[in-house]
């Protein structure tokens, strides 16, 4: 029990980690009936807090009563948003009221995806849920291969194209505001000082993002989470290679220091340093950064600061 | 993909093909070369069918002057359909000019398209119904009646049109007719299935039909014979099929039958008196026909054609019937006096048990009905029935099972004898006589299909010990080997639990079976068991009344509604519809992910035809061995028997057949190689050497010794683990080192020395 709520626990953060957009809901299947433990939401820490106060177990789990409450709760989710069931299931069997094949059949209708961890053995019937919806099915061996598994379902799966529905979607990019300023946050309702965003329709203060304004109810992200979100669907591309020989050609055109981190590419005087270029601005940067930028940041700043300068420039 | 096995060009309809089937293929080839029989073993799931079909196919291919039959023969009436699709399968993959004609025959209640026949409840009823419809003289009465006054089969009209313009004229095209197949032709083409069926078998390549055609002499006699030589016959699932053998030669007699039987000759009589009245030509007709020599049969319209004589076509007297009975009247005085003094022996007070030669002895001094009258029962009423026109032939069924019973008791005087019970063993209190002509040996009623076909291959999942077969069966096959599967992981898991949680140890032993702790400890191993496993799992218990007696004390001991709180029960009964119900409804429980456990019996219908493959069944548990009730006189007077003529003591013999039914009950989870499944043997003799070795070689290489001697904890310990190493995902195709799917480069590559590393 203890180590599944541990695994539940990274894996929600972990979850937030990757997607920070998205949205979770926990809710519990004990003595036959699916229990709402949290709604949909998206601060990690809030979830972790009720996760933790309901640390027992006991009775018959019902997977149809679960699947009939998430089915509710995912049916308001708007169109555009993955809808993901992750069921860590530790019975062996499924008490259910009715025929389960049905609300599989719903769950089908309602493009909700299900995955399961099971910890003891292979179910038929969560096979097949699995199987119908889409999700994929893995049993746990021991604790570390049990967070493995858990895991493996933090990143997205790729954007399936009939699902994801274009539709536009107000959101505030708040900024930072300047160290030493004093402001009455409002998710805390007190007052704090330095750090904080402000929003830019109401010009409320939140302390963590993303979030949603309590004002005005505007979703309040920053870029990088909006980029982290979507890098499956927009990958950066691979920077090319770019080997040492045009680097002495074009020893006195470019400037020779990294875009990203502005340390000079010339590193001492060794040939051998490799060094990439973006294919689309043509900057240039270090190999540390080009596995940063793939990995965490999903931007390439080079672009991004072209764009920048492009808008700039035609506002002028 | 095809490749070559030897001299052979192999098509098979799968672009992989398993080690193990390869090998079985070239020993199968080998003995098909020898022209002789051969025993093979090969675990369920590894496709034999496949393997067989494939080969002899091809074989037959490769050798065009001298074309094989293939007689298949299964158990039951699905496996049958199984194997018809199995073949349609490698149709394709058949070189394009091959005309191969398969078909499947069964009885008349699976073929009949005829709405009138088919209501009947029962297969004789169907049969005599179709009887009444297609007799030669109805049809004949029907033709000089206006149209519509007696009834005939159209269908059957319609074939005997049809096949009057020669056998070309109904032939079908070449392919593969499953019995569904027939019925829609015969539906399409106003033919009538069953007779098609029966024409066809005569053309055709491989016939897929029940043991019972071949083995049953009174069915074999009219279906099997005109069989050439160049036949290889296959049984397929014969681990069995010694009990089948003897079953087609035994003959039971109760009080009830004795009593139809008297009613069946007022009957006779009536009819006779009749006959008598208005044509007594016919009498006289028939009188004169039997002076010359038995009932011309072969000269019979097909519709007429009965079961023939029981007893087995060598031993029949070619030769008149006897004087005395050769009159309808003094036959029918005779079959009176059989039937009383079979009444009169049905009354007696103590279990008795006979050899045929004192029987007979017995009879004639108080009957007067010699040997010879006895032998020529059979026919003689067969006779009369067809002179007498009787078409209702399931009412006479009683003095068909009485004719039957005087035609082998005068025929055989060795490998029989006749046991008379006043009544049921566990019930004393309640009369119930039963007279029973048993057969003791196998080799009686298999000996004329060994003698008359060219090669003969038995094969099952479970023939273990591979070397008592031949023994029991009397023959001498020139290819015996049992095949192990290849697998990609270790997807069986037998174990074998000796003591109980509290190490104590379990067995059904006769002396330890009602010991409330034996009984306790099985249960807690129950309860462990439906704790930690998902979906179905499977008991087998050693008999109906042993499992009555164990549910019941789990149920006051509060364990059975334990179990149900985790799964559902359900529970095999004698009763076929009402089993079948709690099979469907159990598959339903394993589907929707209740879970269910089902308690069945050894030797039931369960353990021999229902597969409990995937999630159906994750565990079998079987309870105790299986042995066979040992007091039982029958059984008895067969040890006696088997020890006599083929030396093969009590003790051996019951402990494989016992073996055998373990084997089966337990074999029927792993149907395929990417199922996967455990296998307890509860009781502490299997971990006995005697015992354990007779186990098919693919469970015992998986028996672990490290798994031998289990208690209940540590038996869920193994479980837990086994199941979720199993749960992770595999490749099906094996690792690098060993490979367990051939492709046809794989083979090709493959030399001989290779080979014999599996």
């Amino acid at each position: 029990m203890a180590v599944v709520l541990k695994g539940a626990e990274t894996f929600i953060r972990e979850f937030f980690d990757q997607n920070p957009l998205s949205h979770i809901g926990l809710v519990i299947i004990k003595d036959g009936v699916a229990q709402r433990l949290t709604d949909l939401g998206g601060t990690p820490d809030s979830q972790i807090k009720a996760l933790m106060a309901k640390r027992e177990c006991s009775g018959d789990a019902s997977l149809q009563n679960a699947l009939e409450l998430v089915c509710d709760y995912l049916g308001q989710v708007p169109s555009y948003g993955h809808r993901e069931v992750l069921i860590l299931y530790s019975s062996l069997n499924t008490c259910d009221p009715r025929d389960i094949m049905e609300t599989i059949e719903k769950c089908k209708k309602d493009k909700i995806r299900c995955s399961v961890v099971g910890l003891s053995a292979e179910i038929y019937i969560c096979k097949y849920i699995c199987e119908e919806t889409g999700g994929s099915y893995t049993v746990a061996l021991d604790e570390s291969h049990f967070k493995e598994l858990l895991l493996e379902h933090a990143p997205p799966p790729a954007a399936i194209a009939e699902y994801a529905a274009a539709n536009l979607i107000k959101m505030g990019f708040p900024q930072r505001g300047a160290d030493g300023v004093i402001a009455i946050c409002s998710c805390h309702k007190e007052a704090k000082v330095g750090g904080g965003y402000t929003c830019p329709r109401c010009k409320a203060r939140v302390c963590e993002l993303p979030t949603e304004c309590r004002l005005c109810g505007l979703t309040l992200v920053s870029s990088p989470h909006l980029a982290r979100s979507y890098h499956h669907l927009f990958p950066v591309t691979p920077f090319n290679e770019v080997t040492s020989m045009p680097l002495n050609k074009t020893l006195r055109k470019t400037p020779q220091a990294c875009f990203g981190c502005q340390q000079s590419l010339g590193n001492q005087g060794s040939n051998s340093v490799l060094y990439v270029s973006c294919g689309k601005c043509n900057q240039l940067f270090c190999l540390d950064c080009d596995i940063y930028i793939h990995e965490s940041l999903h931007n390439c700043p080079g672009c991004e600061s072209q764009r920048e300068s492009r808008s700039y420039d035609a506002k002028a | 993909m095809k490749f070559q096995i030897e001299d052979v060009t192999v098509y098979f309809p799968y672009d992989h093909i398993y080690p193990e089937q390869y090998q079985y293929m070239l020993e199968l080839k080998r003995a098909l070369d020898a022209r002789g029989h051969c025993l093979l073993e090969m675990p369920t799931g590894t496709g034999k069918t496949a393997a067989l079909l494939s080969l002899i196919t091809s074989y037959s291919l490769a050798h065009p002057s001298n074309p094989l039959k293939l007689l298949y023969c299964t158990r039951t009436v699905h496996e049958m359909e199984k194997t018809l699709a199995e073949l349609r399968r490698l149709l394709p993959y058949l070189p394009p000019q091959t005309r191969l004609l398969a078909l499947g025959l069964s009885s008349r209640k699976n073929l009949c398209v005829n709405p009138a026949a088919l209501s009947s409840p029962s297969r004789d009823s169907v049969d005599s119904a179709c009887r009444r419809l297609t007799a030669s003289w109805v049809r004949s009465l029907a033709a000089e009646r206006p149209p519509g006054a007696i009834e005939t089969c159209s269908f059957f009209e319609a074939f005997d049109q049809a096949a009057s313009g020669g056998p070309d004229a109904v032939m079908l095209p070449p392919g593969v007719y499953t019995l569904q197949d027939l019925r829609a032709i015969g539906r399409e083409k106003g033919w009538c299935p069953y007779f098609l069926a029966r024409q066809l078998i005569r053309y055709a390549n491989v016939v897929v039909y029940s043991y019972q055609y071949l083995l049953d002499p009174k069915v074999a006699g009219v279906i099997s014979r005109e069989m050439q030589r160049e036949c290889v016959v296959v049984f397929d699932e014969a681990h069995n099929i010694d009990n089948v053998c003897i079953e087609a030669l035994s003959v039971s007699v109760r009080k009830q039958t004795l009593d139809g039987a008297t009613r069946n000759l007022n009957r006779i009589s009536q009819e006779i008196d009749r006959f008598k009245a208005t044509d007594a030509g016919k009498l006289r007709a028939e009188y004169n026909r039997l002076v010359e020599g038995l009932a011309q049969r072969g000269n019979l319209p097909m519709t007429d054609s009965w079961l023939a004589n029981p007893a087995l076509p060598d031993d029949i007297l070619k030769e008149a019937v006897p004087g005395n009975i050769r009159k309808a009247e003094h036959f029918l005085s005779v079959l009176r006096r059989l039937v009383q003094y079979l009444k009169g022996r049905l009354q007696t007070e103590h279990v008795e048990t006979e050899v045929p030669v004192a029987f007979v002895s017995s009879v004639n001094s108080h009957a007067g009905i010699d040997q010879k009258m006895l032998k020529f029962c059979y026919d003689r009423l067969h006779s009369l029935m067809l002179t007498l026109e009787i078409t209702d032939t399931d009412d006479f069924l009683h003095i068909q099972t009485i004719c039957d019973f005087a035609t082998l008791v005068g025929t055989y005087t060795r490998g029989f004898s006749i046991i008379i019970e006043p009544y049921d063993e566990r019930m004393p209190h309640i009369p119930d006589p039963v007279l029973q002509l048993s057969c003791h040996d196998a080799s009686l009623a298999i000996k004329p299909v060994f003698d008359r076909f060219q090669s003969v291959v038995i094969t099952s999942g479970t023939l273990s010990p591979i070397d008592l077969y031949p023994r029991l069966l009397n023959f001498n096959p020139v290819i015996s080997r049992s095949f192990t599967m290849s697998l990609t992981r270790d997807c069986i898991c037998p174990m074998v639990l000796t003591r109980g949680s509290d190490q104590l140890p379990v067995s059904t032993k006769f002396d330890m079976r009602s010991d409330p702790g034996v009984v306790r400890n099985y249960g807690r191993l129950l309860l462990e068991m439906v704790a930690a496993i998902p979906d179905g799992i499977v008991c087998f218990f050693v008999s109906y009344s042993y499992m009555d007696g164990i549910v019941n004390s789990w149920n006051e001991m509060g364990i059975l509604q334990d179990v149900m709180q985790h799964k559902l029960v359900f529970i095999e009964t004698q009763d076929v519809v009402e089993t079948t119900l709690a099979l469907d409804n159990y598959r339903k429980a394993c589907d929707c992910g209740r879970g269910a456990v089902f308690f069945s019996v050894a030797r039931g219908k369960v353990a021999e035809g229902i597969d409990f493959d995937r999630h159906y069944g994750r565990l079998v548990i079987m309870f105790g061995v299986p042995f066979q009730y040992t007091l039982s006189r029958i059984l008895l007077a067969r040890l006696e028997y088997l020890r006599d003529t083929f030396q093969i003591k009590e003790g051996d013999f019951l402990t494989f057949d016992a073996l055998r039914q373990a084997a089966q009950c337990v074999g029927r989870v792993i149907r395929s190689k990417a199922d996967y499944g455990m296998m307890i043997f509860a009781d502490k003799r299997y971990s006995r050497h005697d015992k354990r070795s007779k186990l098919p070689g693919w469970i015992l290489s998986h028996l672990r010794d490290a798994h031998l001697n289990l208690s209940t904890d540590m038996a869920l310990h193994i479980a837990r683990e086994f199941l979720r190493r199993m749960a992770q995902p595999y490749d099906k195709t094996g690792g690098t080192g060993k490979k367990t799917l051939l492709s046809q480069e794989d083979l090709e590559n493959m030399t001989d020395a290779t080979l014999e590393m599996f």
